[in-house]
């Protein structure tokens, strides 16, 4: 099989030998950093901890919750008119000539609208400007012509030219992973924010169940009659969720004024920046066989290419 | 050059490429924990500051709870001095007792209504529950970030490149078991 590897090589044109010689390489070299930089990023995810919105620092986190939109309007893909946070749109033609047919991009349209993240203990504005997303949904189909009232004007229905779309989307309500760089503006627990009004109906919650016998039946899990540190622990947890349903509910506009905004964005210092509907282990999994899949490749290419190389002389 | 070594030559520079990979994530997790420790470090000084106004705020209304307000300013003090040696040990036995301090002393606010219902005190609790809950859950992070370091100066491959450059475990910071079993859920809860 070698031998009819080389034979072919040797029987090649030179422009297209020498081609092929300096392709293996250059590929060879870009699946490499391809490969090297996909392992840094895998393992950049899995040793940043996770921080919780409430009490982050500023600088690069980590942060896993749910993405919600903006005052709840959601966004609408322009091709499904799907309810979305985040689209990536393609639109593409298939353009034949002679024997050769190959896709055309019409449009492509990303969307850079700003969406929240919450994940229990506050949220954050998402601002997607340059960052990598991994979509909850990718969609690809063809069809005749081009969709009715789409902006490219072309002939609509059956008969025009194949068209080929793909969309991708980040859906609201959905779990959502952000890495990238958190800034606070205005300033926490100065009286008025959402914080303290969490925190004061939380604190009124504990002070009502204390009194009230059916709460501490249902938080004394094994019916010891004693309150243990772990069901103390569950009481806190359900008095501060049951807490920020109420604020958000009763008080929204309170919260929506709270001088303390949280935003996520692209870090400037060359780190990554990742928005993803995946959850983070399979994240961290796809990432490592991706570069494996890249380190791989490189080496195939490096053979192909030193086998390139010693069969006929380039220099 | 042969095709062979060739091969070897293209793997030995896979290998250093990957050890170098490995290094700088090294050194990342070392920079996680020290900024993670910071991060603690910050609130805990916000909170020593905010103490004695609490303190200060209280000793006007509650003048038979000399014992309580005490507790909590010996334990301020001994949350400073740990804070101050870097001693990750003796921080979370002094935060625990703090944190029991700081318990009883607003429990035993409920019986002074005239306390209660100043707007000073009812702000300063309000601060540092808000100081509590955020040091928590820094706790959380920062031990997250010495698991993470720890584990993987423990694992191969990354065990050699740690040993060689004698990357160091760091400890967790863990609030005294002892002094968790003295709590007594009933003041708390009842």
């Amino acid at each position: 099989m070698l031998d009819a590897f080389r034979d072919w090589l040797t029987g090649l044109d030179s422009g297209f030998y020498l081609a092929i010689w300096a392709g293996a390489a250059i590929l060879t070299l870009v699946f490499l950093f391809l490969g090297f930089r996909t392992l840094i990023r895998a393992r950049i995810i899995a040793h940043t901890p996770t921080s919780r919105l409430r009490s982050a620092a500023q600088g690069f986190n980590e942060i896993e919750g749910t993405g919600r939109a903006v005052d709840d309007h959601s966004l609408y893909s322009p091709l499904s008119f799907t309810p979305c946070l985040w689209f990536d749109m393609t639109i593409e033609r298939l353009e034949s000539s002679g024997k050769n047919r190959r896709w055309v991009t019409v449009e492509r349209r990303r969307s850079d609208a700003v969406f929240r993240v919450d994940d229990d203990t506050d949220e954050a504005f998402v601002d997607p400007d340059h960052a990598r997303v991994i979509p909850h949904s990718r969609r690809r189909w063809r069809e005749r012509g081009v969709r009715r009232g789409w902006s490219t004007g072309s002939s609509a229905g059956f008969g025009g030219q194949a068209h080929r779309y793909t969309e991708q989307l980040l859906l609201p309500e959905q779990p959502l992973y952000v890495l990238g760089w958190l800034e606070t503006r205005g300033h926490r627990n100065d009286g008025g924010s959402d914080l303290d009004a969490v925190e004061q109906r939380r604190l009124d919650l504990l002070r009502e169940w204390k009194t009230d016998e059916t709460a501490r039946q249902r938080f004394d899990l094994d019916g010891d009659g004693e309150i243990s540190e772990r069901e103390w622990s569950w009481a806190m947890r359900l008095a501060r969720a049951q807490a920020r349903r109420d604020v958000s509910d009763a008080d929204r506009e309170r919260v929506s004024a709270s001088n303390v905004v949280h935003l996520m964005r692209r870090p400037d210092n060359g780190d990554p920046f990742i928005i993803s509907g995946l959850p983070q282990d399979k994240l961290v999994r796809r990432k490592t066989l991706k570069a494996g899949a890249f380190i791989t490749g490189s080496l195939v290419l490096f053979v192909f290419w030193l086998i390139a190389q010693t069969t006929r002389s380039v220099i | 050059m042969g095709i062979a070594l060739s091969i070897i030559v293209f793997l030995l520079v896979l290998i250093l490429v990957w050890g170098i990979v490995i290094y700088n994530g090294l050194v990342r997790l070392k920079h996680n924990v020290s900024q993670a420790w910071s991060n603690i470090d910050v609130l805990l000084r916000q909170r020593h500051d905010e103490l004695p106004k609490l303190v200060e705020t209280a000793r006007q209304y509650m003048h038979y709870e000399r014992d309580t307000l005490e507790r909590v300013m010996e334990a301020r003090a001994a949350v400073n001095d740990a804070q101050q040696r870097g001693d990750v040990a003796a921080l979370g036995g002094a935060e625990q007792s703090l944190r029991l301090g700081l318990g009883n002393l607003f429990a035993v606010a409920e019986a002074y209504p005239e306390l209660k219902a100043n707007e000073t005190f009812q702000h300063l609790q309000q601060r540092i529950t808000g100081l509590e809950n955020e040091i928590a859950d820094r706790r959380e992070f920062y031990n997250a970030a010495v698991n993470t370091n720890n584990i993987r100066i423990e694992q191969f491959p990354d065990v050699m490149v740690a040993q060689l450059f004698r990357f160091r475990a760091f400890r967790l910071l863990e609030f005294d078991r002892k002094t968790t079993e003295d709590v007594d859920m009933k003041t708390l809860f009842g």
